[in-house]
C-alpha cells in the first residue's frame, strides 16, 4: 500500500516481504512508489489503469504476463484507491501469481482442442461406417436377391417359359455385379485398415513422374498436354503410398472424364496453402459435373457420376477420406463442359522441410 | 392435369421403371408384363434419364430404385419435386423399390409427398397388387 502524497520510499505503507516488492513486475521499489505520485508518474503502461481507477472510484483488476527471469509468469493484479476527503491517500497494488491456473487452463483449453479434432475424425469415421453399411444392404443385396428370385425360376416355371441358358447368364450377370462389389469393398476397407507410418518428404515432381508411367497406357490414350508448375512447391510431408493415390487418383479422373470433343488440357500445381498446408491442384478441361446436383455426394462410395465411363465410385470416396483424416480438405469447382478443378490441402504439417524454413534437402 | 386424368380415366396406365441393374429390371418387367393393369412400360437407367422422360411424357406411377449412377433415387426425388413445384406441376407417384429396409431410408421416402409405397425387391406380384390398388386410390 503506498500514501499517494509523500516522497518516494517513505510513501511504501506496508508490502509483502515474502514476495518482495522490487521483483514484481520487474520494477523496484522506487519505480513502484513513484507510481503514487500521482501528479508526476512516469510509466505509461499505468497511466490508464490509475485514471480508471480513479474515476470508477473502484478496485480494477488486469491479467498481466511479464517474462522474469527467463520465465513467463502471469498476474493477476488488482489496483486500488483509498480516498479520504474526496482526496486519494493510498494507492493499494496486489499482484497475485496465477501462472499454474492459467497454465492449467490452456493445457485444457489445448486438451479440449485435441478432442474436437478427435471427435471430428470420429464423426468422419462414423458416417463412413454407415456409408458402407448402406452400400452393403444395397449394392451387396442386390444381387443377391436377383440370384434367389432367378434360381425361383429356374425351379418354379414349369412351361418353359423362360430358356434356362437366358436365365443363367443373367445369373452369372449377378455374380459378376456381386463379385466387382465385393472387390471394390474389400479394397476400401483394406485402403482404411492400412497404417499411416510412411510419411516421407515427398519430391513432387518425381512422384508425379512416377504416376504418369504407371498409367502410361490412359496416358497414350487420352493424349492429354500437361502443364506441371511445382516452382512454389517441390516438397510436401505427407504419407507415400496415399500421396501417390492422389495424385493416380485424380489424374486417371482427369483422363477418363475427357470430353471427346477437344484436346484434353490438364494443369499440375502444388502451392503454399493456408496454415502451413500443402496443397495440389489439379484441373482440367472436361467433361466437368453439375456440383449444383452432385456436390453433396461428390466423395461418397460408390456414387458415379457418368454413365459412359467405366467406374466403380471408390478413387474419389478413398482420397477424400485420407485427406480428411489428415486433417486437410477438398474443394471442388466444374462446370459442364468446361472442367474441373479440384484443390487438396493435405493437411497441416504437410509442407516440406525445404519450404517451412527448416532446411534439408531433396 | 385433371383434363389428362378424364381423357385417360379408365384407360391404359402408363409405368416408368427407373432402374440401372439388367437382371432387376428384366426381374420386374416379367411381373409386370403378367399383369393387364400396365400396357405401356418404360424403362431407364438412371434418375436423370427419368427426369428427362418425365419433362415430356406423362406416367401414373414411376417404379424408382434407390442406388443408381450418374442421379440416385433420393436426388431424383429431391430434383423432381422442387421442378415440379417450380413450374406447378402435379408430381406423378413414385414407389421406391430398394434391396434395404432400413428404417430410416423408409422413413426417408416417405418424406417425399409423391412416394405412395416403399417396395422390397424383387418386385413381387403382391407388390404389384398394392400398387395397383394405391394408384386406384390416387387417382
Amino acid at each position: 500500500m503506498v500514501a499517494a502524497n509523500q516522497p518516494y520510499i517513505e510513501r511504501l505503507k506496508v508490502w509483502n516481504p515474502v514476495f518482495p516488492l522490487r521483483d514484481v513486475r520487474g520494477y523496484t521499489l522506487v519505480q513502484i512508489a513513484d507510481l503514487a505520485g500521482m501528479s508526476t508518474f512516469q510509466m505509461e503502461p499505468y497511466t490508464q489503469w490509475i485514471r480508471e481507477v480513479l474515476i470508477t472510484k473502484r478496485p480494477v483488476e488486469r491479467i498481466e504476463e511479464e517474462v522474469l527471469r527467463g520465465e513467463e509468469v502471469i498476474f493477476s493484479s488488482t489496483l486500488s484507491v483509498v480516498i479520504e476527503n474526496g482526496r486519494c491517500v493510498y494507492l493499494s497494488y496486489i499482484a497475485r501469481d496465477i501462472t499454474n491456473r492459467i497454465q492449467a487452463t490452456r493445457h485444457i483449453e489445448q486438451q479440449n482442442l485435441e478432442l474436437e479434432r478427435v471427435n471430428e475424425r470420429l464423426v468422419h469415421l462414423n458416417k463412413e461406417l454407415s456409408e458402407l453399411g448402406y452400400v452393403a444392404s444395397h449394392d451387396l443385396r442386390a444381387p443377391v436377391i436377383n440370384l434367389v428370385a432367378l434360381h425361383r425360376l429356374m425351379t418354379q416355371t414349369v412351361d418353359n417359359e423362360f430358356n434356362r441358358d437366358e436365365l443363367l447368364e443373367k445369373m452369372a450377370n449377378s455374380l459378376r455385379r456381386m463379385s466387382t462389389t465385393i472387390e471394390a469393398l474389400n479394397e476400401v476397407l483394406r485402403f482404411h485398415s492400412m497404417e499411416e507410418n510412411d510419411d516421407a518428404l515427398i519430391h513432387v515432381p518425381n512422384t508425379f513422374n512416377q504416376v504418369c508411367d504407371s498409367i502410361s497406357e490412359l496416358i497414350v490414350e487420352a493424349k492429354p498436354d500437361i502443364a506441371v508448375d511445382f516452382t512454389d512447391l517441390e516438397m510436401v510431408r505427407f504419407s507415400r503410398y496415399r500421396f501417390e493415390s492422389l495424385v493416380q487418383n485424380l489424374l486417371t479422373n482427369a483422363l477418363k472424364y475427357r470430353a471427346p470433343d477437344r484436346e484434353l488440357k490438364i494443369n499440375v500445381r502444388c502451392v503454399r496453402g493456408e496454415n502451413d498446408q500443402a496443397v495440389l491442384i489439379i484441373s482440367d478441361n472436361g467433361v466437368g459435373i453439375d456440383l449444383a446436383l452432385h456436390r453433396k455426394r461428390m466423395f461418397g462410395l460408390f456414387k458415379r457420376f457418368h454413365n459412359h465411363v467405366e467406374g466403380r465410385g471408390i478413387g474419389l470416396h478413398m482420397v477424400y477420406s485420407f485427406v480428411k483424416s489428415r486433417g486437410g480438405d477438398i474443394q471442388v469447382e466444374s462446370k459442364v463442359d468446361e472442367g474441373t478443378t479440384f484443390y487438396v490441402s493435405l493437411g497441416g504439417d504437410s509442407l516440406g522441410y525445404e519450404q517451412a524454413g527448416i532446411g534439408g534437402g531433396r | 392435369m385433371y383434363l389428362w386424368a378424364e381423357i385417360h380415366w379408365g384407360m391404359s396406365k402408363r409405368v416408368l421403371v427407373v432402374e440401372d441393374d439388367e437382371v432387376t429390371a428384366f426381374l420386374t418387367q416379367r411381373v409386370l408384363s403378367e399383369s393387364t393393369y400396365f400396357d405401356d412400360v418404360v424403362f431407364v437407367v438412371n434418375g436423370q434419364e427419368a427426369l428427362d422422360v418425365l419433362r415430356t411424357q406423362t406416367f401414373d406411377v414411376v417404379l424408382l430404385d434407390v442406388s443408381m449412377p450418374v442421379l440416385d433415387g433420393f436426388t431424383f426425388l429431391e430434383v423432381y419435386t422442387e421442378e415440379c413445384q417450380r413450374n406447378e406441376r402435379d408430381e406423378v407417384p413414385v414407389v421406391m423399390l430398394s434391396s434395404s429396409d432400413d428404417p430410416l431410408e423408409i422413413r426417408r421416402a416417405y418424406s417425399f409427398n409423391n412416394v405412395i409405397a416403399f417396395e422390397l425387391k424383387p418386385f413381387s406380384r403382391a407388390a404389384l397388387a398394392r400398387v395397383t390398388r394405391l394408384i386406384g386410390s390416387v387417382a
